[in-house]
């Protein structure tokens, strides 16, 4: 009876400081994650499922996930099917009615985005593909930016206590990215239709956004490793139309890559796809400057070699 | 046979759904709220030396189906969630269909899902897969002789708490029942069979009632960014309708390694379960421990040691030793082949009480499957 009594009052106290908790924010990736602390400010906490360094399609449940959304007011989603393998089952292991889909408490970003790549034909012959359209749009800054408002209205309809706040840091913020968009969009403009490849594609909305050509991929199908044979297929494609650059990320396999970069002469621009996955990008304008910044010194060493 | 019809009632019905749902993705959004469907299907080739193998689905030598399981779930509304598995196994040259779950969950009630339907026992980790998903392609050791008489899913409900706790754990609660055939032979010896029965035997059947309760408490805890640990406790009571009680109890231990930067390359799992079960004539346990590993983005290792009836008191001993080799050429297909070695020692009493190791060996059993797995459709993820 005295252990029963004892463990009823420590799930009270434990109970007790969850709802003492502030406005806890959940995001799929750390990008959102920037975003959503940016425009919170000092009124939400956020933490983000993916690590930096993770692929987002393939983010382990780990029963931790579970008590984190457990406990969150919202939970913010890059959606077009990024998260599908693992989201639907933290969200159900978490038991929180909360943050459902189709409640206020769950933000599922895609929906004001126009995808890019929706493929015509959407089966599984066809490798991993998102029906709906290629979901990476975050590493497009004008995509982004647009969103900002979005996410300050989401943070206003479940906290309006601080909506004041929310829309006078999403306002400064999405003017301080516009500024930066001018400034990437200056320092990207000489390289438009730049033919480039890449491992996955990932880098699809960023190519898009300073019009960089993609040429193909290093997979043979979205999340199929790449054949011996389509990798020669790639390296004689990057010879015959002199691509400059391979688009890499940071947690996929790099000796296909550098195979393809050294067979070619192409240089491996191994980036980071979300804040925080190297040093210094530790903010959503930050990662933009590193990927600009990285792409440019690249072209620049190539046009050496050359 | 009333199995085998509905098996295929149901497979042209639902490839067909299966089919029209993936065209329409993407399409027409309204398709969207179609439940999301997925078939499985375990194809068998092996050979083993064994006079009879143990387990549904697996065969002697040769080829065959070793599952084909059909899934289909939703929400229902706002407040549930159906969730439908039904699975078709080929044994000893007969097909049969049946339930392996088919349950209404809650999906709006804060920190608890209660489940009502057809469960399978949330009783250790192996116990709980589905064949497709299970690390090796047959079952633990322990678990085939220690509930092989048992009555495992029935209908029922369930329980899921999320304690309040700062790391995750998790109390689960079933009660169910089982229906089965009770069949005596002209002499009045009593066996159990499947819920259908036999039909070519002489002697009469009786329908009979098992009654199951069984509790589970699991908790996690993460070592880090790349490593997590996992401790289960299970216990599991039986009651048949004459009284007769079966107790299991059951402890598991996993501890997983996943670098999230590399997360689709390499990974690391090691789980050991034991568990003990008494029965109205003998207690019996036994315990098995197996690693995975992931070395690239398609291939892994697997190695896995198991022994039954640990207490030397008991009249035989059998270990078990296997290990696998899995090659997946993408998240939806996959060859297996595993090689098995298992020997069962007779242990000897020279006198009451008196225990001998000398005991003489039986046979040992050589086995040798190659599984090809399929997965269409809309499966959903399988649990950490």
């Amino acid at each position: 009876m005295r252990v029963l009594s004892l463990l009823t009052i420590v799930l009270a106290l434990l109970s007790a400081r969850d709802t003492r908790a502030q406005f806890n924010v959940m995001t799929t990736t750390t990008d959102l994650a920037d975003l959503v602390r940016t425009i919170g400010g000092e009124f939400v906490t956020v933490d983000a499922f993916c690590k930096a360094n993770q692929d987002p399609h393939y983010v382990q449940t780990r029963p931790s996930l579970i008590v984190k959304l457990r406990k969150a007011d919202l939970v913010v989603a890059v959606g077009l099917d990024l998260e599908a393998g693992w989201l639907p089952l933290v969200i159900r292991g978490a038991r929180n009615p909360k943050i459902r889909p189709g409640t206020p408490g769950h933000l599922d970003l895609s929906q004001w985005i126009e995808p890019l790549a929706i493929p015509a034909n959407a089966n599984a012959s066809q490798g991993h593909l998102h029906p709906r359209g290629n979901p990476h749009y975050w590493l497009d800054p004008v995509r982004m930016a647009a969103l900002v408002p979005h996410i300050a209205d989401r943070l206003s309809t479940l906290d309006s206590a601080h909506t004041a706040s929310f829309k006078g840091n999403a306002q400064a913020f999405t003017r301080k990215l516009r500024t930066k968009i001018q400034s990437w969009d200056a320092k990207m403009n000489p390289y438009r239709g730049t033919e480039v490849l890449g491992y996955h594609d990932t880098f699809t909305y960023f190519h898009a956004c300073y019009g960089l050509k993609a040429v193909g991929t290093l997979e043979n199908k979205p999340g199929i490793p790449p054949s011996p044979r389509h990798l020669s297929q790639v390296i004689a494609k990057a010879k015959q139309q002199r691509v400059p650059v391979i688009f890499h990320e940071a947690f996929h396999d790099k000796k296909p890559s550098g195979l393809v970069a050294d067979r070619s002469g192409a240089i491996l621009l191994v980036l980071p796809v979300s804040v925080g996955a190297v040093p210094g990008a530790d903010n959503y304008i930050a990662l933009i400057d590193n990927i600009v910044d990285q792409f440019i010194a690249a072209m620049a060493e190539h046009r050496r070699d050359d | 046979m009333k199995k085998f019809t509905l098996l295929m009632i149901v497979i042209p019905v639902l490839v067909g759904s299966t089919a029209a749902a993936q065209n329409a993705v993407g399409g027409n959004s309204n398709n969207r709220l179609n439940p999301e469907i997925s078939v499985n299907i375990a194809a068998l080739g092996g050979y083993t030396t064994r006079g009879d193998t143990e387990e549904e689905g697996l065969l002697e030598r040769g080829l065959g189906v070793q599952e084909i399981e059909l899934r289909f779930g939703a929400d229902a509304d706002p407040y549930f969630r159906l969730d439908i598995a039904i699975a078709g196994h080929a044994h000893a040259g007969e097909v049969a269909a049946d339930f392996e779950e088919a349950y209404l969950s809650t999906t709006s009630l804060p920190d608890v899902i209660f489940r009502l339907g057809i469960l399978r026992p949330a009783f250790g980790v192996a116990s709980q897969s589905h064949t497709h998903a299970r690390r090796f392609i047959n079952t633990p050791l322990p678990i085939i002789h220690l509930f092989e008489t048992d009555h495992l899913i029935g209908t029922g409900v369930s329980v899921d708490y999320l304690l309040p706790l700062p790391f995750f754990t998790e109390l689960n609660l079933q009660s169910f029942q089982t229906r089965w055939t009770r069949s005596s032979d002209a002499h009045g010896h009593e066996e159990s069979s499947s819920s259908e029965g036999h039909d070519d035997h002489e002697g009469h059947d009786d329908l009979a009632y098992d009654f199951s309760y069984v509790a589970r408490l699991k908790s996690s805890f993460d070592l880090g960014d790349a490593t997590t640990m996992e401790l289960g406790f299970s216990g599991l009571l039986q009651a048949d309708d004459e009284h007769h009680w079966r107790e299991s109890a059951g402890a598991d231990f996993r501890i997983k390694w996943v670098p999230p930067s590399s997360a689709r390359y390499t990974s690391l799992e090691w789980l050991t379960e034991y568990m003990t079960a008494n029965r109205s004539d003998a207690r019996r346990d036994g315990v098995y421990s197996g690693i995975r590993y992931q070395v690239d983005q398609q291939w892994w290792f697997q190695a896995r040691g198991a022994l039954l009836d640990i207490n030397p008191s008991t009249e035989t001993q059998t270990y078990r030793a296997e290990t696998l080799v899995a090659f997946a050429p993408s998240e939806r297909t996959a060859l297996r082949l595993h090689y098995g070695f298992e020997h069962t020692f007779e242990t000897h009493h020279e006198e009451e009480g008196e225990h001998s190791d000398h005991g003489k060996g039986r046979s040992p059993v050589h086995e040798v499957f190659l599984q090809f797995i399929v997965s269409v459709g809309s499966h959903p993820a399988h649990a950490y």
